[in-house]
């Protein structure tokens, strides 16, 4: 066998033990305190998976940010400039009646957060600016986009119809049904992953992230790749922030506040390298479930909020400290 | 049909080529021809605009006037793509590959075969590869990875990929630089076989012995100025020196007078697991010893921890007949140690730093006045340095990352010796450093040696071992497997590459 | 980048492309872009008829002090972080934490209003002492570790009163960010010698020269004989510090310890060296700078304030100031 080429998954296979140690933890305590699995499909796909798949879509996308080298900060505001755009249409402009108009209330927020991602991509390629710094400024941007969008006040009252995009279920059998975000989720995970591992896309974001001199020299044009990976962010944002707005069945302009810290959360606790050039799509999916197995743990066993906020920081370091390892410097 | 007559005898040829940087020549009215299935080296001093004209060459940099015909028809080469297309290679010492992905991966950057759907298609992609890492007659799979693969090897899949693109004019930048002995003369037989294809092959390199050996014909550049061009077998070592410094130089090495004295240094036991095993030597005040060994054999990984740098496991040191403990860099210096690393970027300066900065780095106490920097005294001692050791900067308030490399050494030796060093360890001093600036920079080893300093040098250049040495360890596989001392016999090539090979010496 | 040469502060670093300007103002060409983007904001504000009465008045340059102090307090602290090449994003929390142990302090346990005021730095501080031991013994990235830190002080911060603030402080303890001498806020003044403070540390001292030298190369450093990890060590407790003076600022002057006090700060600090011309990936920032950056900063706020304009707009206003004057120093690519 050979076990170079496993080698290069080290990372995500701690991260994977770590998330099994963490369900099987709570397996044993939920099976002594309340007499109930933790691992089942109910609490795993309902409660864990639901409850983190709208970031996890945000952290698929991140992760490409993050394997070029790069970094977005301005997904959270992304969600929640896509999210007023549709709520609004859906609400105050509709196109058309039913569906019809959903779907154009959709496909604009989708097409916001793209445009919004092909900005970041824009000032990334063509200019000096960092990353960092681009995506920073239109976190800003996006934000008070939002805000002056609607003035401040959230758009609410969406219909029933249009929330089953965030809250519904699709129902296989009577006792069988996946929640929407969890099928979007499951969606954009598979759509990344090919990108990632089949495409020229993918290896080029890789290439980039590791050196992007020898890129550019392989005579690959960059600019195009950072554009078209800014707006895949962009694009998952929008996908993100059309769920949120039917989940909390309003376009909230604070809506994913915060939520690129959770993103890149997820890509480096399942083992993306924080500087580029190595991140998987399959350790970022782990991440996100680790991150989601944390909250639900941590309300099984009764902690408040604040406390939860302790516990999740620690984890964090921990995680990442398990496979960076100490500094061994003298 | 292009008329056979009329094709130029030359795959290339480069005319009136000049290129200025914001009003500074970096090349003028250069020129240079290649011919089919020749091996032409391309030399001069760093600076002399080697670089620059390869650069223009593979489309990273545009000329400002000039011409250039490739198989006797001119080529406009404005960007990268176009002189791949145009059948033109360039393999870097550095930069050509992504460590984290597999051999056939990297050679099919930027042009993977793809199948009906539009997806890498990695079967063919491996086939392929292997088609043409079979013509460079390697062992390892298209499915390794860089990151396992050694230097040399590495060499080779980036000449694979540049044959895979259909290159008939391979530029090699420093491609011994990293290499053994043995890589080397591998290396050399791929080139002479390649030559025999037809494929011609410009050939920077610092080593004017591989030049002899491996070229036909070479061609010299100063100060952005074309100097010479004749064929290899015409001219001996002394004269390209010269063409390559435009003066006189009488000897590649100083003439060595060494008195050394007292035992200083005494290591005993030292070992690492797996990288220094049984390690013991002394040093003697006022002494030039030299450490030679292939890559590999432990003689950087020796120096590091003897000063502090990385981890050992055994070791005793002994200063004068008393032992010390060193365990930090720190230590090192506290107890006369001063170190200038082989990565001389990396590790030796700061580039965004300024000239007083780096030399007063490793010894800020010296110039700390009530918790404070003392700037004028900080630069009154930077200004001493400057002279005594003839650093040739606009000022010391200069970025050294402006600087040559031949100065930005001597700022880490006056760094060195601010920290007042009695034992200077030098790992690969004169590393991608020109040839007029070596022969300063063993000058000045003479004068720190007379002074009653005493030095270690690590070299891969034996002619410089051999030139500079009083006295040489040869390393191999983490041993020391010979001593070598001049006063007793002279120091013979053979001997000490006996050694290096892990012949242990009688 | 994980291979790459680190040229940090390389696109500013000057090259050939200034020469002729001498090394040191060469140095400080991004401070020089900024001060002139300050003072032609200030020209403008008070040339422009609607804003120039109210604009130039003392009591509205100190107003916008005292506003602008905690954020250019703690963007001090952060100079040090960007310049070593890393971030600090627990800022935020520890302006909250360090208000809430000052706030318990007096209001629970009783303590003097100084007693307390000391605790609730070395309260403070201890958060930087643990992002700092975090990053000198571990390899975890300081945006990872400070990331979690920042979750960790939000959550003690939320725990001292079950998510309650802590109001009806003392007169004495609020007169620091609300009183004045002689016309001129504590605030002010209490900037003004972090300022100084700050300079002196980072242009003046071996520390400082060592932080410069971390975000170029780790390595010279460490065989320079300088322990890298105390040199990390003092910066992030510096950065902790610093967010510690701005919490008991910020809680004197709202006059009630709040546990989400300072949430998103991290940003605006991170801007306000930014935009003074420091280099997100290290090697290149100066107090100086920073300064300039959170005054334009508050400023900017002020005017648009005076002007009219709603502060949903102004957010976006912010976005593009960040990319203009970063823009405006480090230009175009050229990375094709």
């Amino acid at each position: 066998m050979n076990l170079k080429k496993y080698r290069y998954y080290a990372p995500e296979f701690f991260a994977f033990i770590a998330l099994l140690t963490l369900c099987l933890l709570l397996e044993w305590y939920s099976l002594v305190k309340f007499e109930k699995s933790f691992i089942s499909y109910d609490n795993l796909v309902i409660n864990v998976a639901r409850q983190v798949s709208l970031n996890a879509i945000i952290a698929c996308g991140m992760a490409f940010a993050i394997l070029s080298g790069g970094i977005d900060l301005s997904v959270g505001s992304i969600v929640a400039f896509s999210g007023v755009i549709t709520a609004s249409l859906v609400k105050n402009h509709p196109v058309a009646p039913g569906w019809a108009g959903y779907s154009v209330a959709i496909a604009a927020g989708l097409c916001v957060g793209t445009a919004c991602g092909f900005l970041n991509g824009l000032i990334v390629a063509y200019t000096k600016i960092p990353p960092f710094v681009a995506t920073f400024a239109t976190m800003s941007v996006a934000r008070g986009s939002a805000y002056v969008f609607t003035n401040g006040t959230p758009i609410s009252g969406l219909p029933a119809a249009f929330n089953e995009v965030g809250k519904g279920y699709l129902r296989l059998t009577e006792s069988w049904r996946i929640p929407i975000p969890v099928l979007l989720w499951l969606a954009v995970f598979f759509a990344c992953w090919f990108l990632l591992m089949r495409t020229r896309f993918g290896r080029y974001a890789c290439a980039i992230g590791n050196n992007v001199d020898t890129v550019r020299l392989a005579g690959i044009n960059v600019r195009k790749v950072y554009i078209k990976i800014y707006m895949l962010v962009g694009l998952c944002s929008g996908i993100s922030g059309v769920a949120q707005c039917g989940r909390l069945s309003s376009g909230q302009p604070t809506a994913g506040l915060n939520w690129e810290l959770d993103a890149i959360a997820s890509v480096v606790i399942g083992g993306g390298n924080i500087a580029g050039g190595r991140v998987t799509i399959f350790g970022t999916l782990i991440g996100a479930l680790i991150i989601g197995v944390i909250n639900t743990g941590l309300n099984m066993l009764g902690m408040l909020y604040y406390n939860q906020l302790i516990v999740k920081g620690f984890v964090m370091i921990i995680a990442v400290l398990l496979r960076s390892g100490l500094n061994r410097e003298s | 049909m292009p008329d056979l007559e009329k094709r130029s005898d030359y795959i290339l040829e480069m005319k009136d080529i000049s290129k200025f940087f914001f009003g500074n020549r970096a090349l003028e009215n250069v020129h240079i021809e290649i011919e089919y299935g020749e091996v032409h080296a391309l030399v001069g001093e760093n600076g002399a605009g080697k670089s620059t004209l390869m650069k223009i060459l593979s489309g990273a940099y545009s000329k400002d006037s000039g011409e250039i015909i490739l198989d006797g028809a001119p080529a406009d080469i404005a960007t990268p793509q176009d002189s791949q297309t145009l059948g033109i290679s360039i393999i870097y010492q550095e930069f050509n590959l992504i460590r984290g992905m597999s051999v056939s991966e990297n050679m099919f950057l930027g042009r993977e075969p793809r199948t009906m759907f539009g997806t890498i298609d990695s079967k063919r992609r491996n086939e392929e590869a292997r088609k043409w890492l079979d013509r460079v007659s390697v062992k390892f799979k298209p499915t390794d990875l860089v990151q396992d693969l050694s230097s040399a090897q590495a060499q080779f899949v980036a000449i694979a990929q540049a044959l895979s693109k259909g290159a008939k004019l391979i530029i090699m930048d420093e491609p011994t630089a990293s290499l053994t002995t043995k890589e080397t003369e591998t290396l050399f037989d791929l080139i002479r076989d390649l030559k025999s294809q037809g494929i011609s092959i410009i050939f920077i390199s610092h080593h004017l012995d591989e030049i002899f050996e491996i070229c036909d014909r070479v061609t010299v550049l100063r100060d952005g100025l074309y100097v010479d061009t004749s064929k290899v077998s015409d001219i001996d070592k002394d004269s390209l020196i010269r063409m390559m410094v435009g003066r006189e130089l009488s000897n590649e090495f100083p003439p060595r007078m060494a008195l050394p004295g007292e035992p200083l240094l005494e290591v005993k036991d030292m070992s690492r697991q797996d990288v220094l095993s049984d390690i013991r030597f002394h040093l003697r005040k006022g002494e030039i010893l030299g450490i030679y060994g292939l890559v590999g054999s432990g003689r950087t990984e020796l120096v590091r921890a003897l000063y502090g740098a990385d981890r050992r496991d055994n070791g005793d040191i002994a200063l004068g007949g008393a032992p010390v403990e060193i365990r930090s860099p720190h230590d090192g210096i506290k107890h006369g140690f001063g170190f200038l690393p082989e990565e001389r970027k990396l590790q030796g300066v700061i580039l965004g730093m300024s000239v007083a900065n780096n030399v007063t780095l490793a010894a800020m106490d010296k110039i700390t006045r009530y918790l404070m920097i003392d700037e004028r005294e900080e630069l009154k001692n930077t200004e001493h340095f400057v002279h005594s050791l003839n650093i040739k900067t606009p000022s010391a308030h200069t970025v050294v990352q402006t600087l040559s490399g031949g100065n930005q050494q001597k700022v880490v030796v006056a760094k060195c010796i601010f920290t007042d060093a009695e034992i200077l360890i030098f790992d690969e001093p004169t590393r991608g450093i020109d040839v007029g600036a070596k022969y300063e920079i063993y000058v000045l080893m003479n004068e720190l040696t007379k002074s009653g300093k005493s030095i270690i040098m690590i070299s891969s250049d034996l002619p410089e071992i051999i030139g500079m040495s009083d006295r040489v360890l040869v390393m191999w596989e983490g041993r020391i497997t010979g001593e070598f001392d001049r006063a007793k016999t002279p120091l013979s090539q053979e001997a000490i590459m006996k050694a290096a090979a892990g012949e242990v010496a009688a | 980048m994980a291979n790459n040469l680190p040229t940090p502060g390389a696109d500013e670093a000057g090259g050939i492309r200034g020469f002729w300007l001498s090394p040191k103002i060469q140095f400080y060409k991004p401070e020089i872009f900024a001060a002139t983007a300050f003072l032609a904001l200030l020209l403008f504000l008070s040339g422009y008829p609607k804003t120039s009465a109210s604009f130039l008045s003392a009591e509205n340059f100190l107003n916008v002090t005292r506003q602008v102090s905690m954020n250019a307090i703690i963007a001090c602290g952060m100079t040090f972080a960007i310049l070593m090449g890393g971030i600090d994003l627990s800022v935020g929390s520890v302006v909250a934490v360090s208000g809430m142990i000052a706030g318990d302090c007096m209001m629970r346990m009783g303590l003097p209003v100084p007693v307390s005021i000391i605790i609730a730095l070395i309260g403070g501080s201890l958060f930087g002492v643990f992002n700092g031991a975090v990053a000198a013994l571990t390899n975890v990235p300081p945006f990872i570790a400070t990331l979690g830190t920042m979750s960790v002080g939000r959550g003690l911060s939320l725990l001292f009163r079950a998510g309650y603030a802590i109001s009806d402080l003392p007169e004495s303890f609020n007169r620091i960010g609300q009183g004045d001498v002689f016309g001129i806020p504590y605030a002010t003044i209490i900037l003004v010698l972090m300022i100084f403070f700050s300079w002196f540390l980072l242009h003046k001292t071996v520390f400082g020269r060592s932080v410069f030298a971390l975000g170029w190369s780790k390595e010279t450093l460490r065989l320079s004989g300088v322990s890298v990890k105390w040199v990390k060590m003092r910066i992030f407790t510096y950065v902790a510090f610093c967010s510690a003076i701005a919490g008991v600022i910020m809680t004197s002057r709202v006059g009630s310890a709040q546990p989400m006090a300072g949430s998103g700060w991290e940003m605006d600090a991170i801007a306000a060296v930014v935009i003074g011309g420091g280099n997100i990936a290290g090697g290149r920032a100066t107090i100086i700078g920073t300064i300039i950056g959170a005054l334009l900063l508050g400023f900017l706020g002020n005017g648009l304030n005076l002007m009219g304009v709603s502060p949903y707009l102004q957010i976006i206003f912010k976005g593009f100031v960040i990319l203009a004057a970063v823009f405006a120093r480090s230009g175009w690519s050229e990375k094709r």
